[in-house]
């Protein structure tokens, strides 16, 4: 209910279609039953023999369904933008959060997560909304306004649906909430059948090259046979809904045409009978709009607990704080691309430190290499330095100034990074490009295409900058990727750079030659290289050399750590010694 | 429940084409259920409609309104009083039956229709559970027989869309909407044949307001189609968009391009709201519209009765008992419940239109891939159990020797067999993924067995393409590959395959404990073996610190290992195969030093007295070789051990030196 509640804010403009929507719903409602109700004067001018009255009723009730029709009409026009805009402000409502995120954030979803969340998730809630909100109104309206009606028709007769009407809600809600949490269970395992078949997919040549056929077969059945065994044991109760029902409406009947014809044979002499025929077949109407209305109730109920997965993952994404702002009275001028850590710790995980009491002192136009194995904090090194996350303790400064005092906007964009996993998005090169400067003329980029060692193949592509990157660029290298997000991050024009593992897919050459391009043209950016190849860092000014767990071995240049480090040497001698066979494009 | 659905156009042949082939799903496995289906469907029907005789024909006609009025012949159709009309309600029969008795059959029919009402009900369920299981199940069971070449060709969502959301739009309708269409028809049925049986005029009317209902419905739900069709393109754009962008989020951070991101989103989602409230317009519009309709119709039948009645006219009916009648007010009611039940069906129906459309194309995608075709096995030499006569000949056995041999049926019909050696072969052989592109030039490799073949070259030189011609992951185009001189070819697949060992770079860990992931290099190896493959792999090691050592479960492609570790275990895999040919393809990113160093050493450990084709990154690896190929655009341009390329001057010089300057 509360999610509910949470959600229901984002109607926002669209309120007043929800309003409207209810309202027509409402006025529809009622002149339905009051088609229902003129039904008996109708019938009691047949019975009567008076084609006045015949003609009369027949135009009040036809210019009634007419009117109910209109209502119907324009409830279904306001409803449907009410629930398209209900899906729509969702999902802006996420996005817009979703911008705010910081890496942290990202990092708890995961991507994947949150596509699923702002793409499935909303389409239930906005499918189960739309449902769901004319419902709302009409089972309950219709349901009182009937039995009132009844009760004005055939007081003494009434009382049955008192009895029935609890009776059957009872047992739609009943078999409602025992099956649901077997639904979860299905849609858990849901999961199970869909990884087996994702990990068979991806693993196919596996299974081939051993033959394992039959083992999946078997696997896979036997989790399809479950969700089929589960799936049969929830149908069970649920087939029970019809005829739940289906009583119902043969019990009124019964019980109104048993106790309804001893009424009217009764006072049939009476001057004003209790009862007549046309006001028995009358309750006979009455009986299928209240057993109709408690049909919808039930409905509603099943659409809200299958939609409530969905709203609560959709609430966790609105409602997740971003642990990383800008402050108050930023400040907006990066003096330069000096960078200091003073002790800097920094964990993950509470007190799992992956780097711990860091000092360094980098001026502004260093180059720094950092070398080290996997899981060795190179990356969460550097990027404390953009502010992509926070240090646990400790205090990272940029220009002479805690990180944290600068507006975020102006800080990254002073710090350029190009992620060790990078990706280019659809769109054509040019536009790719221009993420790092959108005003970026083509003389600027072919430039930073030229330090990035990208005019080449790009100059060999008869569009050049207009080739179309495919989404996920599949119709890019490995190599050319790299090179044109180094290209973008230098349209930036940043005071520093930091290159994770940037060049991994270039092969030697290139991979020099982007050296080369960076210290001659952008000689004041301060650089970071993180690299495997102990070759692309051994001519910058500083190396850092860190050991597993985020321990930083030694600091210093080429020539001072292969006198003082023994992890270096080792690694710039096995490295060194014979060529790289792994020389890519 | 409408999902992010791929809308594959799907032609109107093959939706039906789907339709007759899902049914014969149905008849095939469920002939006596369906049938059970139909009956109480019927039997259901059948029961709420007689409900609504009842009152309007039996208990107004026949016993109300004779007991509280005298009706006097040829007067109008307003009676007089009765005197006593308890006493004649009472005595009062209807075909033998009096007033409790006509209950009593109501109730019975009432219970018939109650029960039935369940099963249908139930038994449709189990139908459409049982379709959707046998047809998952044979996706699954075909997927595994489909080429390589298909799983190139689709990617794993397209993939994944038709096990899940096609599947379900599948079931969705068997479930739902078939048994509403059938129910609906059945009910239509009884109810015109009960309103002929009344009065044709009438009839006439209601058929007349079901037609324009029919008209209607077609109308709006033909437009509400294609504006539905528009909204799902609309939302696959937007989802695809987001999918995008979110996947690249970290760098949208770096680069300050939320404002930017948040404006290209709002485009997509502001037009995805424009066909969203169209499409559902349509759709909303047309329920209210045939629900009035039908109340219209009410206030027309009652009308035109009335007046009928008032007039005096005489109707006509198709009933052997009273061809001619006058109009009663008992015709009329039931004629205006009759009229309602026979209605309602249709827009029923309309409402399930729209989800048989999007199953029967759901099924035309399930059955592209039922009918994908498989790969061709015309392989008749297998792999059998043998064990050594006195001569050291191998006989074929049936229990677990741990020594194989070829079983080589003549067209003479005798047999031969013949030690599994691992003698590889390769003659001149050309191969391209298309007809037009040949990748492969003329490749000609000899190994003997206990031989160890390297491949070296840039990426791209064809290197993993050779590998995947020798356990026939695609066929070659021309020349010849041999294995223990038998052309590979006429090898059963399957025994081909696990007569070679596979190492990927990329490891796939499947869900499971290590244990059951080691093993599955060897379904039939006991714990033991399991144990001395991990340790010959060196991944013992490690499997032992984990939390539940060898019973640790792995779960998301083994995420929680390292690289390494991941290696390590497909390693040991391979151990426990013990193929008597291995392909190896080593590992290029770097892993952390340590275990770097242990899957060196377990891949040494298990290259050891097999035939070995390794694509080789390692220095050590490719010093060792007996024979190494440098392999450049698809072509082996020099071939030799480490000292002869090295005395060549050539490429290999080139790169063992790092004096490469060439640039792919």
């Amino acid at each position: 209910m509360k999610t509910i509640r949470k959600l229901s804010h984002y109607i926002k403009q669209f309120k007043k279609d929800l309003v409207l929507t209810w309202v027509l719903v409402l006025v529809e409602s009622v002149l339905e039953i009051l088609v229902a109700f003129f039904l008996q004067y109708l019938m009691k001018g047949v019975q009567n023999n008076s084609l006045n009255e015949v003609i009369m009723w027949a135009s009040v009730i036809a210019s009634m369904a007419i009117l109910a029709a209109i209502m119907g009409i324009l409830a279904g026009y306001w409803s449907s933008s009410a629930a398209a805009g209900f899906g729509h402000n969702l999902r802006e409502a996420m996005y817009i959060r979703i911008q705010s995120y910081s890496f942290k954030n990202i990092d708890k979803f995961s991507p994947s997560s949150i596509v699923t969340r702002t793409t499935t998730d909303v389409t239930n809630v906005q499918f189960a909304f739309m449902m769901i909100m004319r419902t709302v109104i009409r089972a309950p309206f219709m349901m009182i306004f009937a039995l009132i009606m009844t009760f004005v028709t055939a007081p003494q007769l009434a009382w049955i649906f008192l009895i029935i009407i609890p009776v059957v809600l009872f047992f739609l809600i009943f078999i409602a909430y025992t099956t649901h949490p077997i639904f979860e269970k299905v849609f858990r395992t849901y999961d199970d059948l869909n990884e087996s078949v994702e990990e068979n997919v991806d693993g196919i040549r596996v299974v081939k090259s051993f033959g394992r056929k039959e083992y999946h077969i078997s696997a896979f059945e036997k989790v399809s046979s479950f969700i089929y065994r589960s799936f049969i044991r929830a149908e069970k109760r649920i087939a029970f809904n019809g005829p739940i029902m289906n009583t119902a409406i043969y019990t009124a009947m019964i019980l109104i045409s048993v106790l309804g014809s001893s009424i009217i044979i009764k006072t049939s002499h009476d001057p004003s009978p209790a009862l007549q025929i046309p006001q028995l077949t009358t309750l006979f109407t009455y009986i299928m709009m209240i057993l109709m209305s408690l049909m919808m109730v039930s409905m509603v109920y099943v659409m809200i607990t299958i939609a409530r997965n969905s709203a609560e993952r959709i609430v966790e994404i609105v409602e997740e704080e971003s642990d990383i702002t800008s402050p108050e009275n930023a400040v907006t001028t990066i003096d330069n691309g000096e960078v200091d850590f003073e002790n800097v710790s920094f964990a993950y995980v509470k007190d799992k430190n992956v780097l711990s009491h860091v000092n360094l002192h980098i001026p502004s136009g260093t180059s720094v290499g950092i070398i080290g194995p996997t899981g060795s904090s190179k990356t969460t090194l550097v990027s404390l330095i953009a502010r992509l996350y926070d240090a646990s303790e400790g205090v990272v400064k940029v220009g002479g100034r805690d990180v944290r005092e600068y507006d975020l906007k102006a800080l990254r964009d002073s710090v350029a990074v190009v992620l060790q996993k990078n990706v280019l998005f659809s769109g054509t090169i040019r536009e790719n490009l221009q993420w790092g400067n959108l005003n970026a003329s083509d003389e600027e980029i072919w430039k930073a295409c030229d330090i990035a060692q990208a005019t080449e193949f790009l100059k060999a592509h008869p569009q050049g900058l207009d080739k179309v990157v495919v989404q996920g660029g599949t119709n890019v290298s490995g190599g050319q990727k790299q090179r044109l997000c180094i290209a973008r991050a230098l349209l930036k024009n940043p005071k520093i750079l930091i290159l994770d593992d940037s060049t991994s897919a270039c092969d030697t050459h290139t991979d020099a030659l982007i050296r080369e391009g960076l210290s001659t043209q952008r000689k004041d950016v301060t650089k970071f290289i993180i690299a495997q190849r102990v070759l692309s860092i051994k001519d910058c000014d500083m190396i850092i050399v860190m050991e597993a767990g985020g321990e930083i071995v030694a600091v210093g240049n080429n020539d001072e750590l292969m006198e003082s480090c023994s992890v270096y040497k080792e690694l710039y001698e096995s490295q060194l010694r014979g060529g790289d066979f792994d020389a890519a494009e | 429940m409408p999902r992010n659905r791929n809308v594959t156009p799907v032609s109107k042949q093959e939706r039906r084409g789907a339709l007759g082939r899902l049914l014969k799903y149905v008849f095939k496995f469920y002939p006596g259920l369906f049938a059970v289906v139909v009956l109480c469907i019927l039997l259901s029907s059948f029961a709420s409609t007689v409900g609504s005789y009842f009152i309007g024909n039996i208990l107004i006609d026949e016993f109300l309104t004779p007991s509280i009025y005298e009706v006097i012949p040829s007067a109008t159709v307003e009676g007089v009083l009765r005197d006593d009309p308890a006493s004649y309600f009472a005595n009062l029969t209807v075909m033998g039956v009096n007033f409790t008795g006509a209950i009593l059959i109501m109730i019975a029919i009432f219970v018939v229709g109650v029960v039935a009402g369940y099963f249908y009900n139930y038994c449709m369920s189990k139908i459409a559970q049982g379709v959707q299981k046998r047809i998952r199940d044979q996706l699954f069971a075909h997927m595994q027989d489909l080429p390589v070449a298909y799983f190139d060709l689709h990617t794993r969502g397209d993939i994944m869309s038709v096990y899940t959301n096609d599947v379900d739009a599948l079931r969705e309708m068997l479930a739902r909407a078939v048994p509403m269409s059938v129910s609906s028809i059945v009910t239509m049925t009884v109810c015109f044949f009960l309103m002929v049986r009344t009065d044709l005029y009438l009839t006439l009317v209601v058929i007349l307001f079901a037609v324009l209902i029919a008209l209607l419905t077609k109308y709006f739900t033909s437009h509400s189609r294609k504006y539905f069709i528009a909204q799902q393109k609309e939302l696959g754009k937007t989802n695809g968009y987001i999918e995008e962008m979110i996947s690249g989020q970290k760098v949208v951070k770096v680069f300050n391009y939320e404002e930017k991101n948040i404006e290209g989103f709002k485009a997509h989602n502001d037009a995805l709201l424009i066909d969203a409230v169209k499409a559902n317009r349509y759709a909303s519009v047309l329920m209210p519209t045939v629900n009035q309709l039908g109340n219209l119709q009410y206030a027309f039948i009652a009308l035109i009765g009335g007046v009928l009645a008032v007039s005096g006219i005489q109707g006509f009916a198709l009933n052997p008992s009273e061809w001619v009648h006058a109009y009663t007010f008992g015709i009329i009611t039931s004629f205006l419940l009759y009229s309602k039940s026979f209605v309602q069906p249709i827009g029923n129906v309309a409402q399930q239109l729209n989800t048989i459309v999007l199953a029967l194309a759901a099924s035309s995608r399930i059955f592209a891939m039922i009918d994908a075709k498989e790969e061709v096995d015309d392989g008749y030499v297998e792999l059998v159990n043998a064990k050594e006569d006195e001569n050291g000949n191998p006989i074929p056995v049936t229990e677990r020797t741990g020594k194989w041999a070829w079983k080589h049926p003549h067209e003479d019909g005798s047999i031969t067999y013949t030690w599994l050696k691992g003698k590889i072969d390769l003659l001149h052989v050309d191969f391209g993924y298309t007809k037009e592109r040949v990748i492969l030039h003329d490749i000609s490799i000899y190994a003997k067995p206990g031989q160890k073949v390297a491949f070296v070259g840039p990426t791209g030189a064809g290197k993993t393409t050779i590998t995947n011609l020798l356990n026939r992951f695609y066929d070659i185009a021309d020349g010849k590959i041999r294995y223990d001189d038998i052309n590979i070819n006429k090898i059963k697949k399957a025994d081909l395959r696990r007569a070679l060992g596979m190492v990927f770079q990329d490891t796939k860990l499947f869900t499971g404990t290590v244990m059951e992931n080691i093993r599955y290099g060897n379904l039939e190896a006991s714990d033991e073996e399991v144990i001395a493959a991990a340790k010959l792999a060196n991944a013992d090691t490690f499997i032992q610190q984990l939390p539940d050592g060898y019973d640790t479960l792995l779960s998301n492609g083994g995420a929680s290992l390292s690289q390494g570790q991941r290696q390590l275990l497909s390693i040991a895999r391979a151990a426990v195969a013990n193929p008597p040919v291995l392909i190896l393809d080593e590992a290029t990113s770097s892993i952390d030093s340590r275990t770097e160093y242990l899957v060196q050493k377990g891949m040494d450990a298990i290259m050891k007295g097999r035939t070995v084709f390794v694509i080789a990154h390692r220095l050590s690896t490719i010093q060792n070789s007996d024979v190494i190929m440098v392999l450049d655009h698809g072509r082996i341009i020099e071939r030799g051990n480490h000292e002869e390329l090295l005395a060549l001057h050539g490429k290999y010089y080139q790169l063992y030196t790092g004096n490469s300057i060439t640039e792919e």
